[in-house]
């Protein structure tokens, strides 16, 4: 039936043809992506493996050091599609989960150890390769900065402070738990219901409420203590300050870790050990703007000065991450919707 | 033939719910509280609803003074990634927040898809009743209350229902703009996947959704048709001159000034970061971005003209118009990550990535432009259709004679949309995609790693290139017609 539809349509048939000509000539043209044999597969977040992110320059360099493999990656957005997309894709290292998506990695896959003994956060198949400190930021000349929780209840801070939503956002949950870790569930949520006249936005990512905060639009948000390098360093702009309340604050760490189904152990063994070295270390701390793990690797950077801070100022949870273990997260998230929603 | 063509249509449609009982395991669980989220979701999108129809109605009897170039004017909000209308909306009323903003938001997104729809629909249905009626002296007034508006209502009401059904599902407006207020059906379902992991919630949700909507058309549907009679096409100048309205306009620019007040806040600063991500020195990431788009965007438009011919060669079908009139807007989030089952389990490559983005796209955006545009459509053809089968034309004569010359400018503008909707999708390309590999998917990583002016500048553009696309596919419908 079709046949006879196109028969008595030859000028649309024709249109179709040649758009599927085009087509298919891009999609022939186009290079295969991996070469099996050398292929070591990463399956990381978008912005690692964006042309400005670090993953481009660490591939180089891997592949330099060791010209027998070709490192390729794969992107996905956050650690829940991390997971998803690694059960679709041939994956050998996955490469960006924080501390809520490894918990979640760990009870959903099985993974291969890395083997490598004593680094800094991480266990025996979680490695993790950069953290940054969480905490309120600012811009200086805009507001009085908050001394601490209670000081972001005050009016003159009505409709300023972008948030996350921890429904969807690593940071937004990593301040949820912050809050019912330092205050208690009860005092936690109380909190939240007193806040809610401040809250300029909840956003669903940390970028978006970024956004929102760079444009001005909100006085404050919550975020990386990082972040105040990326301004002061790429655009010359000193006026981002970072919020150091007394008590601890909470740190967002990054992990990478081998799949169990790979068939390249020795070559994801290499790279992860590779992700430690101190250049690589500078390159992520360079391009991702979190610090390393390694604080040798900051030595004579602006990142040394900012850590230096922290040892002053910051009694952080840095040195031991929120224990996201012990909460019941779907419980935490039905009292945070009914304190705020 | 015909149900050969319906089975597959139904399993094409389908396949994300398919997908997302089999990723649970076939065990379904509806969250905590879902009473309370379902009640707010559903007043959010009823207000949304009748405020985007009234912005629509407005905004159509402008676009009849107006030429069709002033259409991509009215779709672009439409198109863009919600967070421009968002941005645009907090600098504009920096305080607003809570439902009634999220419903208003919704409204200046989808007020100029429906303006352009019924636009059309005037243009192509009652173009002579209502010169007859000027020339017999009627007032302005009375020919748009006592005629275009009775005519219209019940595709007023198609379209009204088509915009519940987006807002219902939407997910960055009501995260951004509700304040303390944010809930919707699919806030709880990405929920449930990004951070819990949790896909019987998410299957449930989703298949909830679809259900809620497909019994809502049903019950709502014995009142609702397709506006009957001749199809014609009158110029648009002379119906404009009769009831078309200038300040129609404004209500249509509301939407785009938003949006680019939003993508060119700082252009400066947005060229500076461009160059401090070496965007400029690494111009093949940018060059593939663009080729990423144009492949993707162009085999969207493809998919969404061949699923919409399948349509109209199993047309008339009962079974077909009850299923695919309350499809209307599938969940972003299912229907992308259901599209991982094509080329499962393999490497990443540039073909599957983009055929799993434009078959994703085609079918979250069919649906929707089905609700626009071709129910009304082929139930207007479908008296035509009953005489010929009562004359003995075979169903291929009727398909090919009849159907056929009188979609053709539909289905080359479906398409063109489809394709103009595919360059700002980053929902869907985020999912399937294995790389940034189109424009939008690359200010989604500027705006994630602090370049958010950058980000504006590479959407705006991507919006030009794309409604470059939806003008190449009018073109090209022009021509074929002719």
């Amino acid at each position: 039936m079709l046949a006879q539809i196109f028969k008595n349509s030859n000028r649309l048939y024709f249109a179709v043809a040649i758009a599927g000509i085009v087509i298919v000539g891009f999609l022939i043209f186009s290079k295969p992506d991996q070469d099996d044999k050398r292929a070591l597969r990463i399956l990381a977040y978008s912005s690692f493996v964006s042309s400005w992110g670090p993953g481009p320059v660490i591939a180089e360099m891997f592949e330099k050091r060791y010209p027998e493999i070709k490192v390729t990656f794969t992107q996905a957005d956050d650690a829940g599609l991390l997971l998803a997309k690694m059960r679709s894709f041939r994956v050998d290292i996955v490469l960006g989960f924080d501390q809520l998506g490894r918990q979640l990695a760990k009870k959903s896959e099985r993974w291969t150890p890395h083997d490598i003994s004593g680094s800094r956060y991480s266990d025996e198949d979680f490695l993790a390769f950069d953290w940054a400190p969480l905490g309120f930021l600012y811009r200086e000349g805009e507001i009085e900065p908050p001394k601490n929780f209670e000081d972001l209840l005050s009016a003159r801070f009505a409709g300023t402070i972008a948030l996350q939503d921890p429904r969807s956002s690593s940071p937004g949950f990593q301040m949820m738990s912050w809050l019912v870790d330092e205050m208690g569930e009860r005092e936690a949520f109380d909190f939240l219901r007193k806040l809610k006249p401040n809250v300029h936005s909840m956003s669903g990512s940390w970028s978006q409420a970024y956004g929102l905060f760079t444009r001005g639009l909100a006085k404050i948000t919550f975020g990386y203590m990082t972040s105040v390098l990326y301004h002061r360093l790429t655009e010359k702009d000193d006026r981002y300050r970072f919020v150091t309340f007394s008590l601890p604050h909470p740190v967002q760490v990054e992990y990478a870790a081998i799949s169990k189904s790979t068939q390249n152990v020795d070559r994801a063994k290499l790279f992860m050990n590779f992700l430690l070295e101190p250049e690589t270390q500078r390159v992520i701390m360079n391009k991702n703007w979190m610090f390393p793990i390694d604080p040798a690797t900051a030595e004579g950077t602006e990142f040394e000065i900012l850590m230096k801070q922290l040892g002053d100022n910051l009694q952080m949870k840095a040195r031991s991450p929120l224990p996201f273990e012990k909460f019941d997260a779907d419980a935490l998230l039905k009292r945070w919707g009914e304190a705020v929603l | 033939m015909r149900r050969a063509l319906l089975t597959f249509l139904f399993i094409l449609f389908f396949m994300p719910y398919f997908f997302a009982l089999f990723v649970a395991r076939f065990q379904l669980q509806l969250p905590d509280g879902f009473l309370v989220l379902l009640s707010r979701s559903v007043a959010q999108a009823t207000v949304s609803a009748g405020l985007a129809t009234f912005l629509g109605i407005g905004g159509a009897l402008g676009l009849l003074r107006r030429s069709k170039n002033w259409e991509a004017v009215a779709i672009a909000p439409a198109v863009v990634p919600a967070i421009a209308i968002v941005f645009g909306f907090m600098t504009f009323f920096p305080s607003w927040r809570g439902w009634f903003v999220v419903a208003v938001a919704h409204a200046l997104v989808s007020g100029g898809l429906i303006a352009v729809v019924l636009s059309r629909i005037v243009q192509g249905s009652l173009g002579s009743s209502l010169e007859l009626a000027w020339v017999e002296g009627a007032s302005r007034i009375d020919i748009l209350v006592r005629g275009v508006l009775p005519a219209i209502r019940k595709d007023v009401f198609r379209l009204a229902i088509s915009v519940f059904a987006a807002s219902l599902t939407s997910f960055s407006i009501p995260m951004l703009l509700g304040g303390t207020q944010a809930a919707s059906l699919e806030i709880a379902i990405l929920q449930s996947i990004r951070l819990d992991g949790k896909w019987d919630v998410a299957a449930a949700l989703s298949i909830f959704q679809i259900l809620f909507l497909l019994s809502l058309v049903l019950v709502l549907g014995r009142t609702n048709g397709p506006i009957k009679g001749r199809a014609e096409s009158y110029g648009r100048t002379e119906i404009g001159q009769v009831i078309g309205s200038d300040s129609g306009v404004v209500l249509l620019l509301m939407a785009p000034i938003l949006v680019l007040t939003a993508l060119l806040w700082s252009p400066l600063s947005g060229i500076e970061q461009l160059v401090s991500a070496r965007l400029f020195e690494n111009t093949d990431f940018l060059f593939l971005a663009i080729r990423g788009s144009f492949v993707t965007s162009t085999l969207a438009g493809i998919f969404a003209a061949v699923i919409l011919l399948a349509f109209v060669a199993a047309y008339p079908s009962q079974r077909l118009r009850h299923w695919i009139s309350g499809y209307i807007a599938p969940s972003t989030a299912i229907t992308g990550f259901s599209t991982l089952i094509f080329g499962w389990g393999s490497d990443s490559s540039f073909v599957i990535d983009s055929f799993r983005i434009s078959i994703g796209a085609a079918l979250v955006f069919v649906p929707v432009l089905w609700r626009l545009r071709w129910e009304q459509l082929l139930g207007r053809l479908e008296g035509q259709v009953r005489v010929a089968e009562t004359l003995g034309a075979t169903h291929p004569m009727i398909v090919t004679h009849i159907l056929y010359p009188q979609i053709l400018d539909s289905l080359f503008w479906s398409a063109g949309l489809v394709s103009f909707w595919t360059w700002g999708d980053y929902a869907i390309g985020s999912i399937a995609a294995s790389r940034s590999m189109t424009t939008a998917l690359v200010a989604k990583g500027l705006l994630e790693s602090y370049r958010l002016e950058a980000a504006s500048l590479l959407i705006f553009a991507t919006l030009v290139l794309g409604s470059v696309s939806y003008r190449f596919f009018l073109l090209g419908g022009s021509r074929v017609a002719r």
